[in-house]
């Protein structure tokens, strides 16, 4: 069992327009991250991003006002290192770069820690 | 500075401003130096005053004490004791005035009084104890002198003050005096310098331009009027200047004028003399009057003026003094005089004298002379001229008063011209009432008009009191114009009047007996003309009028105007070749003249023309009488004949037939050249004999039928010609009144060859038809064939015997099955059978019947006997050949059978052998066509065999191929279903996760569960309807239901959008907000609609291939209604469907996609669905930019 806690130190953006994902899936994260803020889109994720410079972006592709793939553009305008993890719900290519992973929907809870945890370089 | 006024005020103001300044100061300082003396006045004089007062009285004081002190006497007491009281008020009134004016310190002051009150309370001790008689203690003396030196000390030093004040306001003063002494002469210095130089500006500036303006006028006083001052100022001597200027220019305008004038009066055409009223001399003459007047150059000046006065009855001073007294009652004098020049010729001018008041000469006539002598006599030729007319003349004005009249008028109004200058007269002092009326209004008529006018006026039978027409009407013949003035105003009327009434008399006479003569030529029924002494038409009459449709008064000379050709050599008559022109020129009678003429309507006639001139009683020509006479209907009649004569003749001449006149007596009367073509010609001789050189007539001749008055219709075949005729031969009456006959030939040789090969011909096609009808029975055989050839070619060649075979393929035999009862019952062959076999020997085939089979050629013998091939080989028994024809079938070179012919009743012809030889090709394509359908009959039972197999297998494919679509609606569904089924699962996923971690981390509560719980029941719920959604979707509907299209679809992209959107794809439904109610398979047509959109998407995806992907890519299914229908549209940006195969795409196994992906199938099966079991239409189109599925309802 890895030490969670040394998420406490990280804060993280996580972007999602499904409400009961981003409840659910924002009550996991936050309950390890440090800081966490979360977006109903890509235009409010990059305000917050801007705002915070959060140390990981978690963020589905599919989204009313501005998509994942326009806001993680626009992110690495800013950093291009960021850290990020993609939730898609599509297994094609199309969404991979270089961030840091891809996560196929369903988004399992313990593979999303596993990619956060992958993506901060914090080891197991 | 723009006025002088203010300018001066300016300078005037500034110098009092000065010397008020300087005053001022002045009086300030002296001002000053006052205060300071009054200040002096005050303190230092008025304190010392006071002080030396005070110093003076208390000596006196203190005298009176010491008096007191001493005193023993009441007496003497009590007035030192007023002494010192007095001093001591003295004392006090003037330390009064001290503490009010002096200045220094005041301690001083107080000191001294205080001091002073101390001296006073011993004092006042001391009266006291004087009047109480006390003694006095002799210190209190000692002590009183002591006060009195305080006091006096006191007082010292105010005093000492007071001088120090004193001299300083002294010295003060002094310099005061001095300073203002040094400011004021400076202030005077400073004042004359700024007054000087102001009052030399301002002087400056006045002065400068009135010298210029006094220099101006020196040079304009010499005449120099060119000189202008210049304007520096716009104040008022600038605009005095300006004045000034404008004055020069006016009178520099002035001058030029004079001069101008000067020059005009020199140059002037009017000659100008001024003549001095006092003595009636001459002062000036212009050169024009001189010249006028014969003299040089100031000849005349001081000569009298009378000089001038040509000496007429009155005398050249009597017409001075006339002129004179005018000038001196009227001011001036207008009129025309007679002059003298120096020379002594007489002249008239026109004078206007005026009086003016000259500088120079005083009192002057202007006299103004025209020369009008060229004037006069003109009019006096003009009066001469109308005087000497044998015409009333006159002129009117605007208001019809006679202005002038010549002498003849004069005579007839009895009055004068002069008398017109008297008073004003019209026509109504002239004429009775009416007439005057009437010439007033002609006048005013020709005024408006403008135009001249002739009137016959009438005088009527009413006497007048001043004129010389008593009695009876007059008639006058006036001409009358308008009378303008120079600018084109009409300002009267001129008028000639010729007194007419003699010929009027004369002309009414005339008129009466020409009437009698036009009324004679009206009814002549022919065309007279008169011409007069000259040659001019001056008559026609109306038949005249009637050939000529019209008539043209004209002379010899235009007589070119009548038109008209000589018939006999159709020249054209000119203008003195008419008969009229003749005659009155030469004198020609000429009868009867026949003429073609063109009518002035433009039609043509023929007429005959005569012309007879007409001699007075000296052989005189004075006339020409001309008659024309239409012979225009007898011309045509006589021209109609002759044309139908030539019509007739021709006809006969130029006619396909023949045609003879035979009379009764056989004679032939007339042969056209056709039949003499043919027969020859006819030397007068008989019929019989011209035909057929036959001495008598022929037995078919129908001569006495036709005679008799029959007409013979029939047929004459002519031996000699070998040609058969039709013939008509009919009566005809000849010019003696008796019958001849007619005949016409008809040549039918032709005709009848024609009808036969004719009937050939048809037979031949018949045949043919008999033929081609066998050839499509497919219940006959090659055998029936030759039957039906055998009997068509005995029947087209008229043969008896004959017969038609095939070549048998495997033997080479000929094998003839149809042949004709020819032979005996001897004869080998069988009839029953009605088969012969002619065999092939090893050399071909035997005898004449081999022939053409060996040869491959057509022939025919009419005499077999004799032909190389003939082996007199006949069976027993068989009829004899007499004529015999035979035929081969040919398929290129190979022989299939054959026709052989014999005996007919005429020999065989080469017609006969072409038609057999035609005859046999068909034959031959008919057997080889036999042979080969039987071959292809035997093909084809293998061939149905195999069909039914191949569809047997290709209808078990097309199962599976449904089967294979339907399985991948399946897959599709299947995918839909996990699509829609993946959120869902990820959230139960993550709210399963979600209540373990909350357990970890310790915030499970039991509402939090519930929660949890109530989530994961949703979903559930959620994936339950997805997969009722799908079910439905699958399951095929059972009948046909009204549906609607919107609903139907909407719900079909809800559940398969995502395939679209994965592919950034929109899909979007475009319709109206009603609903489209449609009655089919909802789910086949969900199908249907999936299908497609499928198809738009792969076309898409198609695209994208080819390297087009900067689209933003839709698939658009639109519901609209048209023309009654409803229309389901699928578009889409995809890829297009190629033209060439765009008809093919809805057919079975038809796709472009490669096999893993397309079966082909699904465009077949949408159609089938849509237009079998729904009935409605499925069409596809390219649009621009993709493809468009059409669904109509």
């Amino acid at each position: 069992m890895r030490d969670e806690s040394v998420l406490k130190k990280f804060s993280a953006l996580y972007v999602e327009d499904n409400k009961l994902m981003r409840d659910s899936i924002g009550r996991i994260i936050r309950r390890r991250f440090g800081e966490v803020y979360i977006a109903e889109n890509g235009k409010e994720g990059l305000e917050l991003y801007i705002k915070y410079k959060p140390n990981i972006v978690i963020t589905d592709v599919e989204m009313p006002v501005m998509d994942g793939i326009t806001m993680i553009k626009k992110i690495r305008a800013v950093k291009e290192t960021q850290s990020i993890i993609i939730t898609t719900a599509y297994e094609d290519d199309e969404h991979t770069d270089s961030s840091c992973v891809n996560l196929i929907k369903p988004v399992e809870a313990e593979r999303l820690i596993d990619a956060i945890f992958e993506c901060l370089g914090c080891g197991r | 500075m723009k006025r002088i006024g203010v300018r001066l005020t300016l300078g005037y103001v500034s110098i009092l401003l000065i010397l008020g300044c300087i005053i001022i100061f002045s009086i300030y300082r002296v001002n000053y130096q006052r205060t300071l003396n009054e200040k002096m006045r005050n303190h230092p004089f008025a304190v010392t005053r006071a002080i030396m007062n005070i110093n003076m009285k208390l000596t006196d004081l203190h005298q009176g004490i010491h008096y007191l002190i001493r005193a023993d006497d009441r007496i003497v007491i009590d007035e030192s004791i007023a002494k010192i009281t007095e001093a001591d008020y003295e004392i006090c009134s003037n330390f009064s005035l001290l503490s009010e004016r002096f200045l220094g310190d005041k301690k001083l002051l107080s000191d001294a009084i205080n001091a002073y009150q101390i001296y006073k309370h011993t004092n006042n001790e001391i009266i006291r104890l004087k009047k109480a008689g006390d003694k006095i203690d002799e210190d209190i003396l000692i002590s009183t002198e002591q006060q009195t030196d305080d006091i006096k000390q006191s007082m010292k030093k105010m005093s000492d003050f007071a001088l120090y004040k004193y001299e300083y306001y002294l010295n003060e003063l002094s310099h005061v005096r001095n300073n203002t002494i040094n400011y004021l002469y400076l202030l005077f210095i400073i004042a004359i310098i700024v007054c000087s130089i102001l009052s030399y500006i301002i002087t400056r500036s006045i002065v400068v331009p009135v010298s210029s303006l006094i220099t101006a006028s020196q040079e304009i006083s010499k005449g120099n009027l060119d000189c202008l001052v210049a304007i520096n100022s716009y104040d008022e001597l600038g605009q005095l200047e300006n004045i000034f200027d404008k004055m020069v220019k006016n009178l520099k305008g002035l001058h030029d004028e004079l001069k101008l004038h000067s020059e005009i009066i020199k140059n002037m055409s009017e000659g100008i003399a001024l003549i001095r009223v006092a003595d009636g001399i001459i002062v000036y003459s212009n050169p024009k009057f001189d010249k006028m007047f014969g003299y040089d150059t100031k000849e005349l000046y001081g000569k009298h003026v009378s000089i001038l006065n040509a000496p007429t009855d009155t005398s050249p001073e009597e017409v001075s003094e006339k002129i004179i007294s005018s000038l001196h009652s009227k001011g001036m004098w207008e009129g025309e005089v007679y002059n003298i020049k120096k020379d002594g010729t007489l002249f008239w001018c026109n004078a206007s004298v005026a009086e003016f008041d000259h500088q120079e000469y005083g009192h002057v006539w202007v006299s103004i002379h025209t020369d009008i002598s060229k004037r006069k006599e003109t009019e006096r030729l003009f009066y001469y001229y109308m005087d000497n007319i044998d015409a009333y003349v006159y002129i009117k004005d605007t208001d019809s008063n006679y202005i002038f009249i010549n002498k003849k008028t004069e005579e007839l109004f009895n009055i004068t011209r002069e008398d017109l200058k008297i008073r004003k007269y019209t026509d109504y002092d002239f004429f009775d009432k009416e007439m005057a009326k009437q010439l007033i209004a002609n006048d005013l008529h020709i005024m408006k008009l403008g135009k001249n006018m002739d009137i016959d006026e009438v005088g009527t039978v009413e006497g007048y009191q001043n004129t010389i027409l008593q009695s009876g009407y007059r008639y006058y013949l006036a001409l009358k114009f308008p009378y303008y003035n120079e600018t084109g105003n009409v300002i009267g009327v001129c008028g000639f009047s010729y007194d007419i009434t003699e010929r009027k008399n004369l002309e009414t006479a005339l008129r009466k007996q020409e009437e009698t003569i036009r009324n004679m030529l009206n009814i002549l029924p022919v065309g007279i003309w008169i011409q007069d002494k000259e040659g001019k038409i001056t008559q026609a009459n109306p038949i005249a009028q009637e050939i000529w449709s019209g008539v043209k008064y004209v002379g010899v000379e235009q007589f070119g105007e009548y038109n008209a050709w000589r018939t006999t050599d159709g020249k054209k008559i000119e203008a003195e070749e008419w008969t009229g022109a003749r005659a009155i020129l030469k004198g020609e009678t000429t009868i009867n003249e026949e003429l073609e003429i063109e009518c002035f309507d433009g039609t043509h006639k023929i007429i005959l023309c005569s012309s007879i001139p007409l001699r007075d009683v000296n052989n005189e020509i004075y006339g020409v009488v001309s008659c024309n006479q239409d012979i225009t209907d007898l011309k045509n009649t006589e021209k109609k004949l002759r044309i139908e004569r030539d019509k007739l003749t021709t006809i006969l001449d130029i006619m396909n037939a023949g045609i003879y006149i035979v009379n009764k007596n056989y004679n032939v009367e007339y042969v056209n050249p056709l039949l003499t073509r043919e027969i020859g010609e006819n030397d007068n001789k008989l019929c019989f004999n011209y035909m057929y050189g036959k001495t008598e007539p022929c037995p078919w001749c129908k001569l006495k039928e036709v005679i008799s008055g029959e007409t013979v219709h029939w047929y004459w075949h002519y031996d000699k010609l070998n040609k058969t005729y039709q013939r008509y031969d009919a009566p005809i009456k000849s010019e003696d009144g008796s019958i001849s006959k007619i005949a016409i030939f008809h040549d039918i040789t032709e005709l009848l060859n024609l009808q036969k090969t004719l009937k050939r011909e048809l037979d031949f096609q018949t045949a043919f038809a008999k033929i081609s009808e066998a050839l499509l029975d497919s219940k006959l055989n090659r055998y029936d064939i030759s039957k039906i050839v055998y009997e068509e070619a005995l029947g087209l060649t008229n043969s008896s015997h004959g017969y038609v075979s095939i070549i048998e393929e495997s033997s080479g035999d000929n094998v003839a099955v149809n042949l004709t009862d020819m032979m005996d019952k001897s004869c080998a062959v069988a009839k029953a059978e009605q088969t012969v076999r002619f065999p092939r020997g090893p050399h071909g085939y035997n005898a004449l019947w081999g022939h053409s089979l060996n040869t491959g050629e057509a022939f025919y013998t009419n005499t077999p006997s004799k032909h190389p091939a003939f082996m007199k080989c006949t069976p027993t028994g068989h009829a004899s050949i007499a004529r015999f024809l035979s035929v081969p079938a040919l398929i290129g070179n190979k022989v299939t059978g054959q026709i052989a012919l014999a005996n007919p009743v005429n020999d065989y012809t080469d017609s006969d052998l072409e038609i057999v030889k035609r005859l046999a090709s068909i034959y031959a394509i008919a057997l080889e066509r036999k042979r080969m359908e039987e071959e292809i009959i035997e093909l084809n039972i293998g061939l149905a065999q195999k069909i039914s197999a191949e569809i047997k297998m290709r209808m078990h494919n097309e199962q599976l191929l449904i089967q294979q679509t339907k399985m991948a609606t399946m897959g599709e569904m299947l995918n839909s279903i996990a699509h829609q089924w993946r959120q869902p699962l990820n959230a139960i996923n993550i709210v399963v996760y979600d209540i373990k971690d909350a357990q970890d981390y310790g915030e499970l509560t039991s509402e939090y569960l519930n929660n949890s719980a109530k989530t994961i029941v949703e979903q559930t719920d959620f994936m339950s309807k997805t997969i009722d959604d799908f079910r439905n979707f699958m399951r095929p509907s059972k009948e046909k239901a009204m549906f609607e299209l919107k609903s139907v679809i909407t719900q079909l992209i809800s559940m398969f959008s995502p395939f679209f959107i994965k592919n950034s794809i929109s899909i979007n439904l475009i319709s109206a907000d009603e609903e489209f109610n449609v009655y089919g398979y909802a789910n086949e047509f969900k199908h249907v609609v999936l299908n497609l959109t499928n198809n738009s998407r792969d076309a898409i995806l198609l695209r994208r291939e080819k390297g087009i992907k900067d689209i933003k890519d839709r698939v658009d299914i639109s519901i609209c209604r048209d023309n009654g229908k409803t229309i389901v549209s699928i578009s889409d940006t995809g890829a297009g469907i190629p033209e060439d195969i765009i008809d093919k795409v809805f057919d079975s196994h038809f796709t472009t996609k490669s096999a893993d992906k397309g079966t082909g199938i699904g465009l077949y099966m949408s159609k089938t669905i849509i237009e079998s079991n729904m009935g409605w239409k499925l069409t596809v189109r390219n649009i621009d930019g993709g493809a468009e599925f059409r669904i109509e309802i």
